[in-house]
């Protein structure tokens, strides 16, 4: 649903990385602090390699837009995010193409809300915020188990996940406005 | 002294790879023996790693900051908030690598900012560990998550192993004092391996975006 998100069902998460067991990235784990996967309940972790080599090789046979930076999205069970965005001041992106590769699919999904006036090119240098639960929310979106769906990360949004399972999803980061990559798909052109 | 660090591109004849050398005054006089041995933080994985089954065994030491003489507060202030954002600002300060963050983030489309440091102040947090490592100690190829804006690694003691870069298949200096400073890119994708018996001893300062908490 544009300009928030929408489905790619003809892109598939490799078979190889769906059989591969998730191993955490030891570089989450170099920060003393504890702080070096962003927060709590929402962390920004590293891909596994394996996972890492196997998606950014698959993604680029399969697709003609730039592959960006992977990061895998954690948000644990019975959390979510904040409302926050992720555009092209702070994140060097606009939009992001997703996999969930683990959770409950049918009752953990994002929200997208909107503050009023405000421009979303500039919406990831204001800050996220945890509150307003009784934001209008303008568009939410479940995953669909081995498909991708690319999400409009520069509107405000945020991961609800009150289940009783991790939800991890790899995001591979888009420098183009969301309008543009769907049109790329309309021509037929997104594919290789 | 401690607000002292000179950059020069890694690559000599890629002026646009997001990564330089740096050479820090303060450090090359740092004297190693002050780190005390009992200070080195020992793991506690099983409160880490509690819903994984795979514990690894500790190779990377974290320096306590508590009670710290005078000499090791220093080193965690050349690293500071305030000193790396004015190191930015006199990186930034050469158009080529102003292009690079431009590149890399839009963040100044309507010109708010006649610095990077003015956007980036209220943005970042800064975490300065003096770390040790010993031999076996490796982390494979990665890309820093996006939180990172870029990583400071610099080396307290003549060390033996230093960063590698897979895009160049090249290797940061080791020489004590100097060290390497990168932007977070696909680009930069970097591993550390280090084999041989000596103590690996660097001051390490990652800068991560504050957007979540």
């Amino acid at each position: 649903m544009i300009p928030y998100y929408f489905d790619l069902p003809d892109l598939k998460l490799p078979k190889a990385l769906a059989e591969s067991p998730y191993v955490q990235h030891p570089m989450d784990f170099l920060s003393p602090s504890g702080s070096g996967m962003g927060g709590k309940t929402f962390q920004y972790r590293g891909v596994p390699q394996n996972w890492y080599a196997i998606l950014k090789d698959y993604l680029e046979s399969m697709i003609t837009i730039p592959v960006g930076s992977l990061t895998l999205l954690n948000t644990s069970a019975n959390g979510s995010s904040p409302w926050h965005s992720e555009g092209p001041n702070t994140f060097g992106r606009q939009c992001a193409l997703n996999f969930m590769v683990s959770g409950d699919f049918e009752n953990s999904y994002v929200q997208w809300c909107t503050r009023g006036d405000e421009d979303i090119l500039t919406n990831d240098s204001r800050g996220a915020w945890w509150e307003d639960d009784n934001m209008e929310v303008l568009a939410e979106h479940r995953m669909t188990e081995g498909s991708a769906t690319i999400y409009n990360t520069m509107h405000w949004h945020r991961v609800f996940n009150f289940t009783d399972k991790d939800r991890m999803v790899i995001s591979m980061a888009i420098n183009t406005p969301i309008e543009e990559i769907f049109d790329i798909c309309n021509r037929g052109e997104f594919f290789k | 002294m401690f607000n002292s660090i000179n950059f020069s591109p890694l690559l000599l004849h890629d002026k646009f790879f997001p990564v330089w050398s740096i050479d820090v005054p303060y450090i090359k006089s740092f004297d190693t023996s002050l780190l005390q041995e009992n200070k080195w933080i020992v793991d506690q994985p099983r409160n880490i790693l509690h819903d994984y089954d795979h514990v690894p065994e500790q190779l990377r030491f974290w320096y306590k900051k508590t009670n710290c003489c005078e000499e090791i507060q220093n080193v965690y202030t050349v690293f500071n908030e305030t000193s790396v954002l004015n190191f930015f600002d006199n990186l930034m300060h050469n158009k080529d690598n102003a292009k690079i963050l431009d590149q890399l983030y839009q963040y100044n489309r309507h010109q708010s900012y006649k610095k990077p440091s003015r956007w980036l102040r209220s943005k970042i947090e800064c975490e300065t560990s003096i770390v040790k490592d010993i031999s076996g100690m490796s982390i494979k190829e990665h890309v820093d998550t996006r939180i990172y804006l870029g990583t400071f690694v610099c080396n307290l003691k003549d060390n033996t192993s230093s960063t590698k870069f897979l895009k160049c298949n090249t290797y940061g200096p080791t020489e004590k004092g100097t060290g390497v400073f990168w932007l977070n890119d696909n680009s930069t994708l970097h591993s550390i391996d280090h084999f041989s018996d000596d103590e690996r001893l660097i001051a390490y300062t990652q800068i991560r975006f504050k957007v979540l908490d």
